[in-house]
């Protein structure tokens, strides 16, 4: 077992509270309930930090950790079964994802985020826009559709077209680091 | 799927998805590889608030576990503290200076037998009843405005909708934007908050519980029960007592200087 400081829970809680959040957000809509669930699993971290291991698979004990209270949550509050269980098949798949993408951990985000916001600056005007609304600002498309002034279909064409933009970049970028480090 | 990834998209939509990542592993990969986008473009917005919000919340899980008599050590609350706050220092370091500074120095104002006007550095003005105390800082700097009561206090807060109000009290706390209000905040009697202008909402220490007041409204803790209600009131009888006061000018306050140990 590996001796672990308080340096360890900050850096934890750092390093992995905006994706946590996010995942919590995978599963409830709602900001306050994801704080929630995200708090209690740093909670829970502590109070048993007798009894983990820090080292081995603590990321992964994280996800499943805000993956199981989330579905709790939605349980408690007697969300359609259909849809607890459509999610929680979703998110098999995704837990395996993320244990094969987890080189992504050791590259630097701050050159991966720097390389997203160049790339988002460089966005077609309409695809910014649209995709600003959508996931910076949490609209539906049917209201990204009234407030741009264009059909709902035409909002989704350009989100999508700049996901696909970012997510190209971000594999270019992501290479291109990999590379770097299998230079070292 | 805009919508599935915003967690806005309805359960048969949901099935499709499923079944549509079920059906190969591209598939899959390419969902997911969009998620992570997603992921590093929400990133990118300033989330230090939340992320200090939360930590608090952490720290109030702990600090309430030590309450119910489950934590061993104090140690162990002090240790989360001093976690909360190297996230600060780290945040801080990445640029972004947004928590006060360790050393502030505090103001306390006690009213003993009399009552007290009081003027803060926003210009808000607080009403101190008999035996009560106030606790602020010199400047009011980071994230908000907090001033701590023990006590019975009016309150006019100067409105800043970028700096939200919060007086620290006993057993409750109440977070204001711009409004006027009762405040009593003692050890042993229920406590309270009359809202006369505005908008407050009136949080429990480990927030467990809160309530939004509208004027006219009365938030009362019962302190045997633990529990937070909230009634129609008279507001201003509530806070009628600070008419009695003649504002002092703020060079005749006497104040206690203490700096935080």
């Amino acid at each position: 077992m590996i001796k672990r400081t308080d340096d360890t829970f900050v850096k934890l809680y750092d390093t992995y509270f905006e994706k946590l959040m996010f995942h919590a957000t995978r599963f409830v809509d709602d900001q306050a309930e994801a704080e929630d669930i995200v708090a209690d699993v740093f909670y829970e971290l502590w109070s048993r930090r007798d009894e983990i291991d820090f080292e081995k698979g603590i990321v992964s004990y994280m996800y499943k950790a805000v993956s199981m209270r989330a579905l709790n949550v939605l349980r408690h509050k007697n969300v359609a079964a259909v849809r607890i269980e459509a999610l929680e098949a979703i998110n098999e798949r995704r837990m395996d994802f993320i244990d094969k993408s987890n080189l992504e951990d050791k590259i630097e985000s701050s050159d991966i985020k720097a390389g997203i916001q160049e790339a988002m600056d460089k966005l077609p005007d309409k695809c910014k826009e649209a995709f600003t609304l959508s996931y910076i600002k949490g609209l539906k498309s049917k209201e990204i559709a009234q407030i741009m002034d264009i059909s709902v279909r035409t909002v989704e064409a350009h989100v999508y077209k700049a996901l696909r933009l970012l997510r190209e970049r971000l594999q270019y970028l992501m290479m291109f680091v990999l590379i770097f480090l299998g230079i070292k | 799927m805009i919508d599935y990834i915003n967690n806005a998209c309805s359960d048969d939509e949901l099935m499709l998805i499923k079944n549509w990542i079920e059906e190969s592993d591209d598939n899959a990969k390419e969902l997911f590889e969009l998620e992570r986008t997603v992921m590093l473009a929400k990133s990118l917005q300033d989330n230090t608030e939340q992320k200090r919000r939360v930590a608090e919340k952490i720290d109030a899980r702990i600090a309430l576990d030590e309450a119910v008599g489950k934590a061993v050590h104090a140690r162990k609350r002090r240790l989360w503290i001093s976690v909360a706050a190297s996230v600060a220092v780290l945040l801080v370091v990445a640029g972004l200076c947004l928590f006060r500074q360790p050393q502030v120095k505090m103001i306390h104002v006690v009213a003993l037998n009399e009552t007290r006007n009081v003027t803060l550095p926003d210009g808000s003005e607080v009403y101190l009843n008999n035996n009560s105390e106030l606790q602020y800082p010199e400047v009011f700097s980071g994230k908000s405005r907090e001033v701590k009561l023990s006590g019975e206090g009016f309150f006019k807060v100067a409105h800043d909708k970028n700096l939200p109000f919060i007086v620290e009290g006993r057993y409750i706390d109440v977070r204001v934007l711009g409004t006027e209000f009762n405040f009593r905040s003692h050890d042993s009697i229920d406590n309270s908050v009359s809202l006369l202008k505005g908008a407050v909402k009136v949080t429990l220490k480990d927030q467990s519980h809160d309530v939004h007041l509208t004027p006219g409204q009365k938030a009362t803790y019962s302190i045997s029960a633990g529990t937070l209600n909230v009634d129609e009131t008279n507001a201003s009888v509530d806070g009628a007592w600070h008419d009695k006061i003649i504002p002092f000018e703020n060079a005749n306050l006497v104040a206690i200087r203490k700096k935080l140990t």
